[in-house]
């Protein structure tokens, strides 16, 4: 479940049954003059009772700017002070010229494109010295000079990256939705062993085009996509996401009975990843250098 | 293309009015071209989606940083000044940071030097100074370092004078103008606000006590007292600008009893 500030007591208090949490990364880097004070004494705290993922949003893999190396030595050193199982970050960009848009913004889905991604993952798996995975996004636009889909890109990118997929479900749903594409195709089209998480999450209807917004329950089609996940890449650890109109923990954790009750039905009780601990993620390293 | 997508109006209106400001020269077909049409929903339409959230998202960020200059402003200027003052400030000062909590550090200043809010209404850069102190305060670092010195009353005069004490990392000591804490401690004071809030010299620490941020007024020898603590100065040096400078006596007896004060808050350590 991901890890949000309205559930910290909850969870110090209740330690309920969840198998790991994934924290957003930047909310725990702390600001100029300052990284610590009451969120990285809460993740420490958790980080003794569960796993923990460290999820983040402001990598910019994508952007024309150089690799920011102060932010990649933040990131690094949080993850040497709390030794996340997995580290992820957004196939995207989110600042152009030193200015951040604090969005995940489309990229091209061309093969120049995936030239310029694979030297820079590369370059930030040695510098964290450990693989990442990378989460397809929700968009709202693609671009005229595209050169293939989103899965075909994604899957030839991961393979010359060497890194991982965090796949959103719920992103390939709004994507089909909102530029017209079967999502049968996109599940079908990424390489099985790369995958290392999923992401499921609500969105909103807007009329004419889905927004991923992070506020709602998770609708039918989404679930039904998951169950067509499962069945196509075995049990992969599956995270919940909510954003916004938080509910109590007890009502969200419905969704994650969900989650597990559709995976128990595609893959039996004693094939279900509880934890990220028993699955051994075959394209996650967790050696620390 | 990134100015439309940051320009906190809209796609829509930014390409009405692209004369706004001097920065926004790009021609319109060019960046339009560069998204793929269908008939789902055109270009313009599926840019605004990331204008308005771009927007939408920073503006969230900063009501959450800034509440009480929110609702402030709400009671002097309108239901939709912040929403003013977050477009202008944006355009001014764009994010700078992968961290989004860094995004209202300029705000207090930008408000004070280039907003005409601020110059209508100048306790509002106050009230925006300590609210980031707040946050400052919030994110500081944690020190946990050993007291050593025990009862000072004990300690010989050469030992007393040669101690050295260091503020907290989140200890923040503010000198406004406006009596701001009155604003920050009960929101809800609107009829004040209405009546005119009367200039008033205010000196503040901010701290944080575990996971609390605390305010507190103190007096301009305590003020003093701290600043000095703070530039790296003795008790004895301290001692010695008290006499020269305030012409105060018995400031020994007046250091001892804030040292004391504060060493209980846990705002100095040793």
């Amino acid at each position: 479940m991901g890890l949000r500030a309205p559930h910290y007591s909850y969870i110090l208090k209740h330690k309920p049954p969840v198998p790991w949490f994934e924290a957003i990364t930047e909310n725990f880097t702390g600001i100029e003059g300052g990284a610590g004070g009451k969120p990285i004494r809460v993740l420490e705290k958790i980080r003794e009772l569960y796993p923990v993922a460290l999820h983040g949003v402001s990598l910019s893999i994508g952007s024309s700017d150089p690799l920011d190396k102060d932010y990649l030595k933040k990131i690094r050193s949080l993850a040497a002070r709390i030794e996340p199982q997995w580290m992820s970050d957004h196939l995207c960009w989110t600042s152009v010229e030193g200015k951040h848009l604090h969005d995940l913004l489309p990229l091209p889905f061309t093969e120049k494109v995936i030239q310029y991604l694979v030297s820079r993952i590369l370059y930030v798996q040695d510098f964290l010295g450990r693989k990442i995975l990378f989460e397809n996004v929700s968009s709202y636009m693609t671009f005229s000079n595209s050169e293939m889909t989103e899965w075909e890109f994604l899957s030839e990118l991961s393979k010359r990256a060497d890194c991982g997929i965090l796949l959103d479900i719920n992103n390939i749903y709004v994507n089909s939705v909102n530029h017209g594409f079967d999502p049968i195709s996109y599940i079908n089209g990424v390489p099985r062993d790369r995958i290392g998480q999923f992401h499921l999450a609500g969105h909103s209807n807007q009329g004419r085009y889905l927004l991923d917004t992070h506020d709602h329950p998770i609708t039918a089609p989404v679930w039904n996509l998951y169950e067509k996940a499962l069945r196509c890449f075995g049990p992969i650890p599956t995270l919940i996401e909510r954003d916004e109109n938080i509910p109590a923990f007890p009502e969200l954790m419905k969704e994650v009975h969900k989650a597990n009750s559709i995976a128990e039905k595609v893959h039996g009780k004693k094939r279900i990843s509880t934890s990220i601990t028993d699955r051994t993620p075959t394209v996650v390293a967790v050696d620390h250098h | 293309m990134r100015w439309i997508i940051t320009e906190p109006r809209g796609v829509t209106q930014a390409l009405c009015e692209p004369k706004r400001s001097g920065r926004f020269k790009e021609p319109k077909p060019r960046c339009l071209t560069l998204v793929y049409k269908d008939n789902r929903l055109n270009q313009t339409n599926r840019l605004d989606v990331y204008a308005e959230a771009y927007f939408a998202r920073l503006l969230e960020v900063l009501s959450q940083d800034y509440q009480v200059l929110e609702r402030t402003m709400g009671i002097l200027l309108g239901k939709h000044a912040f929403s003013v003052l977050i477009a202008d400030y944006l355009s001014r000062f764009p994010s700078q940071s992968p961290n989004i909590a860094e995004l209202g550090r300029r705000l207090p200043v930008y408000l004070r030097s280039h907003h005409p809010f601020g110059e209508q209404f100048p306790l509002l850069s106050d009230l925006a100074l300590l609210e980031w102190a707040s946050i400052e305060a919030f994110y500081a670092d944690d020190v946990f370092l050993e007291e050593k010195i025990g009862d000072m009353n004990t300690l010989a005069a050469k030992k007393w004078a040669s101690i050295r004490f260091k503020l907290l990392p989140s200890v923040h000591l503010l000198k406004l103008s406006w009596p701001v804490d009155r604003i920050w401690k009960k929101p809800s004071c609107s009829h004040e606000l209405r009546g005119g809030l009367g200039k008033e010299s205010t000196l503040l620490i901010v701290w944080r006590d575990r996971e609390q941020v605390l305010v507190e007024r103190v007096d301009p020898l305590q003020w003093k007292i701290l600043y000095w603590i703070k530039k790296g100065h003795s008790l004895g040096m301290i001692s010695k600008l008290l006499t020269s400078h305030l012409r105060r006596h018995r400031v020994t007896f007046d250091i001892a009893h804030f040292i004391s004060h504060w060493r209980s808050t846990g705002i100095i350590t040793h």
